[in-house]
């Protein structure tokens, strides 16, 4: 399908885009007081008057709302994928397969601590539907070598010899975590490549190393800050960058001895400096303010799939930020605490 | 029409002068605040960033959800004036909060009626919706929840809880006896010992109990006459009450705004201090002014007791980007609101407001030529301006005098050809310059040269800008920049040659021309690395490919800049079509009034005209934006600037 005739599925998610929260949003909802308030105020925003609409706001579940506004997200994906039949190419199934990385780690982290119910009780049925693994086959294995070989058929099979228990009887979740992540990336970064335009592919490459980056910071800030790891320790955490001169000086920031030191870095690093400056609210949610930036950025492109992508972490970061507003009215913080939580 | 240089400002002072200071700073309206500190900076300096409690914030909100229930439209205070604060009286914040509970009081007892209404309204409302989902299920509710060993309970499950319910192990049955978009209605049978356990799975699945509705009482039909009848006369009660509640507004609105106005201007002052950092009973604000404002800036403060202004180069702390104020004259001035849709340029960049002013404007007149329909134009333009303030009025009446001079050309007014004709008899031009219908070969060609002419002009500025950043590969070697403003204009001039029945296509002009400007186009990243760090590299990245790889993305890539290159000069026959596209239209309209009677042709004249300006102005507008944003700005402009937000300007609307 040439550039042209994917101008219709960029005009959609310009107008899906207009329909999004505004600062101003924020600013009221933040100010809301109670669930029934913020599910009251959605029902009645342009962009969630439908998802709403059946929802009696003071009887609803604070999870269901939860799971509503993810749902939604993911039901965008498929719209603008299937919207031009686009599902053939492996980079429009970016989320689905995100989700799949998210489901499959989940279940292994349940069927470790032999509470498989846990994992039942949260996987997104609307999710898997679209997913190629079978799920309700995956469920029904007992033990993480069960479940391995399960997945020995499938596109996780290089995955498996970690998912399989070591000579201590033990799998190292933390160290799966980073190897799916890793995984799921590298695969982004080669269908962006193989499969997109090379200016397409050049705005991609930087926001997803863009993310990698924010994701590896925050991480990084959280070990050194709470827990006072060493950089080996955050570096096995981390999902590894291509290694050129810019994600070289990134990587840095792992050795640093303390966070202040790793702010001051993070300072004179570019894209990821106006970080360090900001004043706003928590360096986490400040870091997610260059994701942002960096997504509102590729909104204004003319490339489809930059678009596409950078409007599905906008939707992500929407989502996100009415968890936090939600949250932070369930632990009674003042406005504007919750203002600080939230990326605008 | 550039940008105004920056002045980065230090103000050092007792801590008793900082609220003074920062109402001095939002007075002055020039003065765009950072914060003092960077996050990085923190930990290093001795001054720490002031993080209060703002104290008026919660009575604002408080305020505003009083006057939005009230029916005041709190962003009209943006409109008082800071004269008519002091008339108020209220100085600190407990006369707001008495103000604020005064004003709560007073119809109190109607708000609070309106709630219970409104409770009503929704808890009887609920009770129609669970009866209508009941309907469906034919069973004597005493016997369903009389069993003796079996767990029942009644409710609505979401239904992707529905679907993941094959999931589970546990003996249970969920009947379903209706479903809406989003829930099953139904209820859930299991035996009394797992009672436990499926209730949390159920709970878990966001199952939500229903508990039949007191208000359901008797036949299902008679019940829903009664809530019916209940529900519509509670929402009648509710028109009254709101129609008392406008008529109390409209008493207090005038002194409301004040009140709120000034409430809103401490607030906002109160909240800059957030930016400010202390220590030892110092402050320290850091923020930028305009250069040509920075003098009487400094004097202004210098008024106050210990405070120390010092003005600095602006860009003299690297952590800080200066913000951007672009500097346009009347002209052009209307068009910023075009410009920063795409985004704000950054400090040291270029300015692109008359450029877009002058294409915007002359390109709106050829395709909308209409010499009365400029005119109407112009004048909705003038009532937007002078009567509404709105910011797009000045664009609307330069876009009318541009329609209406290329409306006398064309000879149309009101969609009559031949109104003007004795004007250019007069004049002896003898007949209309431009004879739409008769001329359309030049009319398209005229479009696609004032193409040609438009992204030659945004290849220059593309080519200053890259100079500007030091970006040779954008500035020499890219397809917007010296090598493609080469070959791009000798092809346009062979065509023009050929079409004048000359040849320009002699082997010198084709190699120095067009085949040397293509190899730098083709090997601009090379070329841009030799030219930056004096070696030989394919990409910026040594890992990244080799010589096989480049050549064919640069392949690939070169067929894309020529296909642009010919697709986005061709996009300016837009701008012929919509001659030709308003002269069709107006067309009609005469014809579509020939055929009624003499007393109905004013209105159709009068109607014709008015569907045409709406529809075609807007698609004129749309398609201008258009051309600007992707034939243009793509080539030079990147929006990435900060803009110039002076304290004080929006300090009540902030709150809106």
């Amino acid at each position: 399908m040439n550039k042209a005739s994917l101008n219709a599925t960029i005009t959609k998610i310009r107008a899906m885009h207009g329909r999004m929260l505004t600062d101003e949003d924020y600013r009221i909802l933040s100010s809301k007081r109670s669930l029934a308030e913020v599910a009251q105020y959605l029902k009645e925003h342009p962009g969630f008057k439908e998802l709403f609409a059946d929802i009696d706001v003071n009887t609803v579940h604070r999870g269901y709302i939860e799971e509503l506004l993810r749902k939604h997200d993911f039901e965008i994906f498929t719209q603008l994928r299937d919207f031009q039949h686009l599902g053939g190419k492996h980079f429009y199934n970016c989320v689905s397969e995100r989700n799949d990385t998210e489901q499959l780690l989940s279940l292994i982290t349940s069927i470790d601590r032999g509470e498989k119910q846990e994992f039942i009780n949260a996987v997104p049925v609307y999710a898997l539907t679209q997913s190629d693994l079978d799920f309700h086959k995956l469920t029904e294995c007992r033990t993480i070598d069960e479940l391995a070989d399960e997945l020995e058929h499938t596109e996780y099979a290089p995955l498996c010899a970690g998912i399989r228990r070591n000579t201590s009887g033990k799998t190292d979740i933390l160290a799966l975590e980073t190897d799916f992540n890793t995984f799921y990336t590298k695969r982004l970064m080669a269908s962006i490549k193989k499969e997109l335009s090379k200016s397409d592919a050049a705005l991609l490459t930087e926001s997803v190393k863009a993310g990698v980056n924010i994701r590896n910071f925050i991480n990084a800030y959280r070990m050194k800050a709470y827990f006072n790891a060493s950089p080996e320790e955050i570096r096995r955490k981390m999902i590894p960058l291509s290694g050129g001169a810019a994600d070289r000086r990134i990587e840095k920031l792992w050795e640093c001895d303390s966070e202040e030191d790793m702010l001051r870095l993070m300072s004179k690093l570019p894209g990821v400096k106006q970080a360090a400056a900001d004043s706003r609210g928590f360096i986490e949610t400040a870091v997610t303010r260059v994701k942002l930036k960096y997504a509102r950025k590729l909104m204004r492109t003319q490339s489809m799939p930059a678009v596409y992508y950078a409007f599905l972490q906008l939707c992500e970061i929407q989502t996100s930020n009415i968890i936090h507003i939600i949250e932070g009215i369930r632990y009674g913080l003042e406005p504007d605490r919750i203002e600080a939580l939230i990326t605008y | 029409m550039g940008i105004e240089k920056m002045v980065l400002v230090n103000i050092v002072g007792d801590m008793s002068q900082l609220d003074n200071t920062l109402g001095k700073c939002c007075e002055s309206g020039c003065f765009h605040i950072e914060p003092a500190l960077s996050r990085s900076n923190e930990n290093r300096s001795e001054f720490k960033m002031l993080s209060e409690e703002n104290p008026y914030t919660n009575t604002l909100r408080r305020f505003g959800e009083l006057c939005r229930k009230l029916g005041i439209d709190v962003s009209s205070a943006a409109a008082v004036k800071a004269a008519s604060y002091s008339e108020t009286g209220y100085k600190t914040l407990y006369d707001f909060e008495r103000y604020v509970d005064s004003l709560e009081r007073e119809p109190g007892a109607l708000l609070d009626e309106k709630r219970d209404c409104y409770k009503e309204i929704s808890e009887k409302g609920a009770a129609i919706k669970q009866l209508n989902h009941l309907k469906g299920m034919n069973a004597n509710f005493e016997q369903v929840f009389s069993c003796e060993y079996t767990h029942i309970k009644l409710g609505k499950l979401p239904i992707d809880s529905f679907e993941k319910l094959e999931y589970y192990d546990e003996v249970f049955f969920f009947i379903p006896f209706d479903k809406d978009k989003q829930f099953y209605w139904g209820m859930y049978f299991c035996a009394n010992k797992d009672k436990a356990v499926v209730d949390e799975i159920f709970q878990t699945l966001y199952f939500e109990p229903v508990t039949v509705s007191p208000y359901i009482q008797g036949t299902p039909e008679k019940a829903l006459e009664e809530l019916n009848d209940a529900v519509n006369r509670r929402s009648l009660r509710v028109e009254q009450i709101d129609e008392e509640l406008a008529r109390f507004s409209k008493e207090k609105s005038e002194e409301v705004l004040k009140v709120y106005a000034q409430l809103a201007l401490r607030d906002n002052t109160f909240g800059l201090r957030k930016k400010a950092a202390a220590v030892n009973g110092k402050f320290y604000v850091k923020g930028f002014v305009p250069k040509n404002m920075s003098e009487d800036f400094k004097k202004q403060l210098s008024k106050l007791k210990s405070i120390s202004v010092t003005l600095l180069p602006a860009d003299s702390e690297p952590d800080l980007t200066p913000p951007t104020k672009l500097k346009n004259g009347w002209f052009s001035r209307p068009y910023i609101s075009v410009v920063e849709m795409y985004g704000v340029p950054v400090y040291n960049g270029i300015n692109p407001t008359l450029f877009v002013a002058l294409s915007f404007t002359l390109l709106f007149g050829i395709m909308f030529g209409d010499l009365g329909q400029g005119f109407v134009v112009f004048l909705a333009g003038l009532f937007m301006s002078l009567k509404l303030k709105n910011k797009y009025g000045g664009l609307l009446t330069r876009c009318g005098l541009s329609s209406m001079f290329f409306g006398f050309m064309y000879g149309s007014f009101f969609g009559f050809e031949d109104f003007l004709d004795p004007v250019y008899e007069a004049i002896g031009w003898g007949k209309k310059p431009l004879e739409i219908f008769d001329q359309t070969t030049f009319i398209l060609i005229s479009a696609v040269a004032i193409g040609v002419a438009i992204i030659l002009m945004s290849m220059i500025l593309n080519i200053v800008t890259g100079f500007k950043q030091h970006d040779y590969e954008k500035a020499i070697f890219g397809c917007n920049g010296i090598a493609g403003i080469i070959f791009y204009s000798s092809v346009a001039a062979a065509l023009v040659g050929r079409l004048a029945g000359f040849s320009l296509t002699t082997p010198m002009y084709v190699i120095f021309l067009i085949v040397i400007p293509l190899i730098c186009i083709f090997c601009r990243v090379p070329f841009s690395i030799a030219a930056k760090y004096k070696r030989w590299q394919l990409s910026e990245d040594p890992e990244e490919g080799g010589i096989g790889n480049f050549i064919v993305e640069n392949f690939f890539e070169m067929f894309e800049f020529l296909l642009s290159y010919v697709s986005n000069t061709l996009s300016f026959l837009r701008v012929g079509g919509f001659v030709l596209c308003h002269a069709g239209m107006m067309l009609v309209v005469m014809t579509l009034m020939d055929g009624f009677s003499a007393a109905a042709q004013p209105i159709v004249l009068v109607v014709g005209n008015a569907f045409v300006m709406a529809m075609e102005g807007m698609i004129v507008a749309i398609q201008l934006i258009r051309l600007e944003f992707y034939e243009v700005f793509s080539r030079f402009y990147e929006g990435d600037g900060k803009p110039f937000e002076p304290v004080g300007t929006k300090l009540v609307s902030d709150t809106e």
